[in-house]
């Protein structure tokens, strides 16, 4: 059923038809009508699933990794400074290794207080042993969060879906709704093979010498390697299901194209409208989306841009000192290249500043003109 | 009580890693008791953390999650939400913190979930400082007393935070003092809050010999010192309001309690004496609560 | 056991995918950080040390507070065959030396134990079996509460045994030396009964003059003939009409005989004897006034006594000694007496007193009682001698054998002559006599070595302090012109609530205390309520040792080869 809604209640479908048993949630903007509507889904009895309204959003997680660990599919949702409060429990859920599904809406960090979009502040939570897929449109919102329940469960590792504020979170797309009978056969109950249980008692998270310690880590890192083999079926079953095909990294155009433009997030559907217009003009440009951030698809940026010879960076975000994250993630993808492109970052957008189709014609007309780029970090729309 | 029995409930093992008359696992072997295997208990950071012994081992015989320092109360809301959406209502949740992630580090979390009245037990088992780390002060740490980072030329300047009075304000069903020194009150305590729905908190006093500076043997003497100099009064506080004192102290001087602890040996006689007028203080006003209501003695 | 065995993983597959821990801590053996260890050692009671009957007094105590009447008759007359005598005219030591005392007082064990006796035979009058028949024959002369002890014993081992009593019935002091109204004689009349129908032979109104003389019939003897001959003043007036021992009175008194009416009786003497010589002349209707040397303080008679004999109307003067007694045509008239000052003691410890010049004054008196101390009559020096100090450090006991099995006891051999210690002396004289018959000579009392429980070793944190038991007495009008017994019986509810009492000092009554204050779970109770500790996990933190309440647990520093 196709259904005009804002990108924050696409996250609540999802959750409702997830069959979601324990959400725990405080507010932030613009995160608040997620759990609003998910509130409303439960007093209505359309969501079997008890709401802890907690007093926090470290306790929103604190209460996850207690429900998963339990045996409980558990669902919270959270920004910016939520999300940055959260950072400790975010490690331990995945070092316990609870799939818990967190949808972040990117907002920046303060201060100054900021409630608009920058993805700086789920980035920065690189390294914490989540998955992170970032989303275009309300319909890949909600469509991911099946998608990182199903991936997060089998791999056991919790994940995020991150998109943008305010040009996601409150804008209004039509999205089409699944029944919940496909969406049950997607996704079937949460069937831990361990968790607290009284009748087979066990210790999680003793403390762990470096004896072992090690090979627990070791062990996270396998599996979030194995997300690569596991998430390719889960997209064509997905497609198989519902009928919507994606990817991990998305290439637009890219056949022959001298220039790649790298984005995420909803900056990519605008760049996807600018290398069309270039395209018109002549230019061999192309576009490269990239959904999934972590584990990072090394293989297929390769694999993307391996042979053009120039690639352009985007990033909403900034990693102070060291450029746009994405630009990173990318150069250390391809250094090992034999034949690797000249990457070009460039910082724009940042504390939800808008970037318009110039913008990114700026960004692009930049890296064509030059042979190498001249600084490590282009900023973009920086009043002077 | 009947030691058999004892041995048939205990659900503490032993090869445990705690340090000699260690005041946490005589508590703990006390409340398990009362609550029995259908339990799962919540560890935040504190000495148990070390005591329950490293992977791949543990030495509770109930499920246990060992959770991040200042998230007791939440995680075990979890726990509670989680095992409640699986319809096992019937098992008990136990969330079992050390005095600094209740009183301090813990304590938006504990106030949280008790002001959600979930359904849990929340027991803090206070050896009044941050002993697993090596004996800093926390917000638990008497008046007075030598920590390592209140050494005896400037030693606690602030009385010791009243945890139940911040947990009574909440006007939960139930709150209640403990002490290892008298385990058959700790045990119905325990025994009661099972019955009860919503929020139990459970204050226990677990003396700890290297952190208070006595020799290991006389931790359940402490104890009971504790509260029979009203050091640490015995009481239970039903939804906030109704108060029972369930241990006559025998009214001992302070100075017999602070004598027998290294942790107090630096203080000079007006001291002592401040401290016992503030001892008499807080156990008059307890009374004075108490007698709101039908003024009683009681057991637990 | 599995659980004992160390997890080692070898490979990371061997892994939970998270630190997920399933074993138990056995493998933890934390009994290496051990440095103390802890260890259950009973100790004895003060009450069982001090009781010269070698009662196991703890332990009885402690079946009456389970109200194992039986039970704790059979032990008591498993080493005392006078239970019922000794609850009533013991001045019981047990109770001074009981730790109790310190704490608020101590334990009424006297009254205990005459509850338990007088229950027990009211109840119960089964006899303990006899034991098979010896063959072996033993003589014993004296039938006093060392004579009777020491016949008892030997019964019950099997040898035979005959009693031989000067006097017409049996018992000795018991009977003519202790007025009825602290020992009714029907209490004594059943103690005795059961003795003998262990199967004694009895031959009283019989002197032995010379032991020799029954060689044949026995064995061995026993020789418990007391102290029958009274000290005199050496005073004037001392002889004639109108003066008498303390004992003759008594005896007289205690085998029926009618005594003229006493008008006004002058006591001389601070002891026991004394006292009851007074209170007796007080029944009979006189108005005795008795006379000590000393001062109140100095008075060898048990103090309680002589609180009893004053609200009786018993006046006491101290400091008096009579110098005269003063007859007018032979009658008595008046005891001249002179004040003493007390000096500095003697090699006793005891203050000596001295007469204080022109200090002279007269008391009235119609009869005067000297009781100025007794000493064994002529008899035992027949027999060879009394056994002094010099046949102690020659080795041989102070029961030791004389003359081919000929053993001496009772107030001949004990250095403080009361009831229970001539109980004691006739048990230990059975047992020499029984190993000299060829028994075992097995003391029922043997567990009376050991460090005794001192009480700054105990821990109180478990003793509420709680009321003795009020001893019913006999209302002080009731008491005029009669023998009925002044001590009354305590209610069985009064008996459970006074034993309840007891510490039992280093003795493990299973109360738990070690097991449930154990931080490390190492205590382990077998069926039969006894305690062991697991060392194997033990981390000698010394807690069970501390909170046994009645140091029955020791600790040792740990010793590792």
């Amino acid at each position: 059923m196709k259904k005009v809604i804002m990108g924050n209640h696409a996250v609540s479908h999802a959750v409702r038809l997830a069959r979601t048993q324990v959400v725990a949630a405080y507010p932030i903007t613009p995160q608040t009508q997620i759990v609003e509507e998910l509130s409303n889904m439960c007093a209505e009895g359309k969501l079997r699933a008890k709401f802890i309204k907690v007093e926090s959003e470290h306790s929103a997680m604190a209460c996850c990794i207690g429900a998963a660990a339990a045996g409980s599919r558990a669902f919270t949702a959270t920004s910016s400074q939520g999300l940055a409060l959260m950072h400790e429990l975010l490690h331990w859920a995945a070092g316990a290794r609870l799939p818990v599904v967190l949808a972040e809406v990117n907002r920046a960090l303060a201060p100054g207080w900021n409630i608009w979009t920058e993805q700086t502040d789920s980035l920065a939570q690189r390294d914490t042993g989540w998955l992170q897929f970032y989303c275009t449109s309300n319909q890949e919102i909600l469509d991911s969060i099946l998608i990182a329940f199903r991936v997060a469960e089998e791999v056991s590792l919790p994940a995020m879906v991150v998109y943008d504020a305010f040009y996601l979170s409150h804008t209004y797309e039509a999205v089409d709704i699944p029944e919940q009978e496909p969406v049950d056969a997607f996704l079937p109950p949460y069937e831990p093979s361990v968790k607290l249980d009284v009748d087979n008692p066990m210790a999680f998270g003793s403390l762990t010498t470096p004896e072992y310690y090690m090979e627990m880590r070791h062990k996270i890192e396998e599996a979030t390697e194995r997300v690569h083999e596991v998430l390719p079926t889960t997209y064509e079953e997905f497609g198989r299901i519902f009928g919507r095909e994606y990817k991990a990294v998305e290439p637009y155009r890219c056949d022959g194209a001298d220039l790649i433009l790298a984005t995420s997030g909803t900056v990519s559907s605008t760049a996807q409208l600018v290398i069309e217009t270039l395209r018109e003009r002549g230019m061999r440009v192309g576009g490269l989306n990239i959904r999934m951030f972590r584990p990072f698809p090394a293989r297929a940026v390769r694999e993307a841009l391996g042979r053009c010879k120039k690639v352009a960076v985007l990033d909403r975000n900034i990693s102070f000192g060291q450029g746009g994250i994405f630009a990173q993630e990318l150069k250390s993808a391809l250094c090992n290249e034999p034949h690797r492109p000249q990457v070009f970052g460039f910082i724009a957008g940042l504390g939800g500043r808008d970037i318009t189709p110039a913008s990114i014609e700026e960004v692009i007309l930049t890296a064509d003109k030059l042979d190498a780029p001249e600084r490590e970090i282009e900023w973009i729309g920086l009043k002077t | 009580m009947n030691h058999e029995q004892i041995h048939e409930e205990e659900l503490v093992c032993s090869g445990h890693y705690a340090c000699q008359g260690c005041g946490g696992v005589i508590a703990m072997r006390h409340a398990l008791r009362a609550l029995g295997p259908n339990t799962i208990v919540v560890i935040p950071a504190c000495c148990w953390s070390v005591i329950a012994g490293p992977f791949p081992y543990s030495a509770l015989k109930v499920p246990v999650f060992h959770a991040a320092f200042e998230t007791g109360g939440a995680t075990a809301s979890g726990v509670r939400a989680g095992l409640d959406m699986q319809g096992k209502t019937e098992v008990n949740v136990l969330a079992w913190a050390g005095d600094g992630g209740t009183f301090d580090i813990g304590l938006q979390s504990l106030s949280g979930a008790v002001e959600r009245n979930e359904n849990i037990i929340y027991a803090c088992y206070d050896n009044e400082a941050y002993m697993n780390t090596g004996i800093q002060r926390s917000s638990a740490t008497p008046l007075r007393a030598w920590t390592t980072t209140t050494p005896e030329l400037f030693s606690k300047e602030t009385p010791k935070k009243d945890i139940v009075q911040i947990l009574v304000g909440h006007k939960i069903p139930y709150v209640a003092t403990a002490s290892i020194g008298f385990p058959d009150d700790l045990q119905a305590k325990f025994r009661k809050a099972k019955t009860i729905e919503g929020t139990k908190f459970i204050h226990i006093l677990a003396p700890c010999p290297p952190g208070w500076k006595y020799s290991s043997e006389l931790t359940i003497r402490v104890a009971r010192l504790a509260a029979h100099c009203k050091v640490f009064p015995i009481y239970e506080v039903f939804d906030g309001e109704h108060y029972v004192i369930n241990l006559e102290p025998e009214g001992k001087p302070v100075a017999e309690y602070l004598a027998m602890q290294g942790r107090f040996s630096h203080l000079t006689e007006r001291q002592i004496q401040e401290i016992q007028a503030r001892v008499d203080y807080d156990w008059e006003h307890l009374l004075h609560k108490a007698m709101l209501e039908k003024f009683e003695f009681r057991g637990a | 056991m599995s659980e004992l065995k160390k997890i080692i993983f070898k490979s990371e597959a061997e892994m939970p995918s998270s630190p997920v821990s399933r074993a138990g801590t056995l493998a933890n053996l934390t009994g290496s950080w051990r440095y103390l260890r802890p260890r259950y050692e009973e100790k004895l009671s003060p009450c069982i040390a001090a009781c010269p009957a070698g009662e196991r007094v703890e332990a009885w105590l402690r079946l009456l507070e389970d109200e194992r009447y039986a039970e704790a008759w059979h032990l008591i007359k498993s080493v005392n065959p006078f239970p019922r005598v000794c609850g009533r005219v013991c001045f019981h030591p047990c109770e001074t030396e009981c730790n109790r005392g310190q704490y608020d007082r101590p334990i009424a064990i006297h009254a205990l134990e005459r509850f338990v006796a007088d229950r027990a035979r009211a109840d119960d009058k089964g006899r303990p079996p006899s034991a098979r028949k010896t063959g072996k024959s033993v003589g014993i002369v004296g039938s006093g509460p060392a004579g009777l002890t020491c016949a008892y014993h030997l019964a019950r081992r099997g040898h035979s045994v005959t009693v031989y009593e000067a006097e017409a019935e049996l018992g000795g002091m018991l009977r003519y030396g202790i007025p009825a109204y602290r020992l009714p004689k029907a209490v004594l009349d059943e103690e005795i009964e059961d003795i003998i129908m262990l199967g004694i032979d009895v031959h009283t109104n019989t002197r032995v003059e010379d032991i020799e003389s029954l060689r044949r019939r026995h064995a061995a003897f026993f020789v418990a003939t007391g102290f029958g001959e009274s000290n005199r003043l050496q005073i004037p007036g001392e002889e004639g009409e109108g003066v008498l021992t303390a004992l003759e009175f008594l005896r007289n008194t205690n085998s029926g005989c009618s005594v003229e009416p006493m008008g006004r009786v002058v006591v001389i003497g601070g002891g026991n004897a004394a006292i009851d010589a007074a209170r007796t002349a007080l029944r009979l209707g006189g108005h005795p006034t008795v006379l000590y040397r000393r001062s109140r303080a100095e008075m060898p008679a048990y103090a309680p006594e002589v609180e009893e004999a004053e609200r009786e109307g018993v006046s006491v003067h101290f400091l008096t000694q009579p110098v005269e007694i003063v007859r007018e045509s032979g009658r008595v008239v008046l005891v001249e007496c002179v004040l003493n000052r007390l000096g500095e003691p003697d090699a006793t410890g005891r203050k000596q007193p001295i007469a204080i010049p022109g200090s002279s004054s007269l008391i009235e008196a119609d009869t005067v009682i000297i009781a100025a101390g007794e000493r064994p009559g002529e008899y035992p020096l027949q027999i060879g001698s009394i056994p002094d100090s010099k046949a102690e450090e020659s080795g041989q006991s102070k029961h030791g054998k004389f003359r081919n099995g000929i053993f001496v006891g009772g107030d001949l051999t004990e250095p403080r002559r009361t009831v229970a210690h001539a109980i004691g002396s006739g048990r230990r004289a059975a047992m020499q006599i029984d190993k000299f018959l060829g028994g075992s000579g097995e003391d029922p009392a043997s567990y009376l070595d050991g460090d005794v429980v001192r009480f700054e070793s105990l821990n109180l944190d478990y003793f509420p302090h709680k009321p003795r038991v009020r001893l019913p007495m006999l209302p002080l009008r009731e008491r005029e012109k009669n023998f009925g017994e002044i001590g009354l019986g305590i209610s069985p509810q009064s008996a459970a609530e006074e034993a309840d009492r007891c510490f039992h000092c280093g003795v493990c009554v299973a109360c738990d205390n070690c097991s449930v204050f154990c931080p490390d779970i190492v205590v382990r109770k077998s069926s039969d309520g006894t305690y062991s500790i697991d060392y194997d996990y033990c981390k000698g933190c010394g807690i069970c040792v501390h909170e046994c309440p009645r140091n029955a647990m020791s600790i040792d520093e740990e010793i590792r080869t």
